[in-house]
């Protein structure tokens, strides 16, 4: 079968198959070993309607189209109109903290690309990217009108989007739901370390490590057990490159266009769904001291890593021995 | 003043007192009515402001306050483009897991970090 979106399979076990994506990787994990080709089938199909719908690096895109014509009402296909209600769900729940108008400050850090090529100019050019003190706040999402109902966007002149922030984790979420409805087995999706789980779980739960780069397992900090829902982490030592004023990186705080200051590397964070479980670990890296606050009245389990490598559970996260 | 007019007058009076009674219980009526209809007009322009929740309203972007007592975006953020304090108290809300994650070991299904 023809996978145009992913590279060959990095792992291939009777229940579980790992693959790359979007610079990143892919894990699908079921609980049944005959679902695992129907399960791989509706990932693939989801992760192409989405890279289709909401990837700004592909010229063809529809948010590309939607971009292109700003200042009138544009219909939204069905996966698009649920990117931007989920994107601008999030940016309300977060008070704006995770915000898809951040789309100029990012390409202004030099993101203007795949990541893979972003890291490669910047190791060929030696430095890319404006200064990080020459970001500028981002306009902010509640300038933009979207019903849902309907489908209609109407995005106003200079306002970017983008849904880097939430459309890896919705298709999590998308794909572990459709795949558990489709073949009635319990299963698990990562991309890029944003996972979501449906169906009935295995004994014990779905495990999880717990690492600052979901890749390789050189810095784990600990192993939970999720049954339902997401989890999700945000990590400022991974999509990083070299600009012009030192290294920059993915998460952009968007009061000020600019990476937030460095109190947390890693935000770990479970929750009803993994839209909700990375918006939490990103507002969490973007809040900085005020996170743990933010994360405990919100009762949402976290797991902080801070600059040094000191570790904070926070509401109900088992401790780990780094921060017992 | 005879009898006669004294019952002229009293029935003249007690038909005025009916007349006013009327208008006063009529004008509580009317009243009441407005009032009805100015709440259920209320209502209904908080049920057409809904599906506009998830969109936050455009109204913050200005400093005024949002259509309606149930306003969306309210942020406290400053006008224009400018940044916002990130202190506003939005009308959605991230949901949390049905359980918190429970320590566990052993191999793992899958790993959650930055990517």
């Amino acid at each position: 079968m023809s996978r145009p979106l992913a590279g060959p399979p990095l792992i291939r076990t009777a229940t579980r198959v790992d693959f790359d994506v979007w610079s990143t990787t892919a894990t699908l994990v079921v609980t049944d070993p005959d679902a695992l080709d129907a399960a791989l089938a509706e990932l693939d199909d989801e992760l192409a309607g989405i890279d289709a719908t909401c990837s700004r690096f592909r010229s063809d895109s529809e948010i590309n189209r939607v971009l292109a014509a700003p200042g009138r009402d544009v219909q939204l296909s069905p996966v698009l109109n649920a990117a931007m209600t989920a994107a601008l769900r999030v940016a309300d729940a977060t008070d704006y903290l995770v915000d898809p108008t951040v789309a100029a400050a990012v390409i202004a850090q030099g993101y203007d690309s795949d990541i893979a090529a972003v890291v490669a100019r910047a190791m060929t050019d030696g430095a890319i990217g404006a200064s990080t003190s020459a970001g500028r706040p981002a306009p902010g999402a509640w300038r933009i009108r979207h019903d849902p109902e309907s489908a209609v966007l109407h995005l106003p002149a200079g306002v970017g989007i983008d849904l880097g922030a939430t459309a890896k984790a919705l298709a999590a979420d998308r794909a572990a739901a459709r795949i558990a409805s489709a073949t009635g087995v319990g299963v698990l999706v990562g991309l890029g370390g944003d996972i979501a789980v449906a169906g009935d779980a295995p004994a014990g739960g779905w495990r999880i490590a717990i690492a600052e780069d979901h890749r390789g397992s050189a810095q784990t900090h600990q192993t939970v057990a999720i049954t339902a829902g997401g989890l999700a982490t945000s990590s400022t030592t991974v999509r990083r490159w070299r600009t012009s004023s030192g290294w920059a990186h993915h998460i952009i705080d968007p009061r000020t266009g600019e990476n937030p200051a460095p109190v947390w590397r890693t935000a770990s964070v479970a929750a009803a769904s993994c839209v909700d479980a990375n918006a939490a670990a990103t507002a969490a890296i973007v809040l900085g001291a005020d996170a743990p606050d933010w994360l405990t009245e919100r009762a949402l389990p976290a797991l902080l890593i801070d600059v040094t490598g000191g570790a904070r559970a926070l509401a109900g996260w088992p401790a780990s021995k780094a921060a017992a | 003043m005879t009898q006669r007019n004294q019952n002229k007058t009293g029935q003249a009076l007690r038909r005025r007192v009916r007349l006013v009674t009327v208008g006063v219980v009529g004008a509580a009526a009317l009243a009441t009515a407005g009032v009805t209809v100015g709440l259920a007009q209320t209502a209904a322009s908080d049920t057409v402001a809904s599906p506009t929740v998830s969109s936050a309203t455009g109204s913050s972007a200005t400093g005024s306050s949002a259509t309606g007592s149930s306003s969306t975006g309210t942020t406290s953020g400053s006008t224009g483009t400018s940044s916002n304090s990130g202190t506003s108290s939005g009308t959605s809300s991230l949901t949390t897991a049905a359980s918190a994650p429970a320590a566990s070991g052993g191999q793992s299904h899958a790993s959650s970090g930055g990517s």
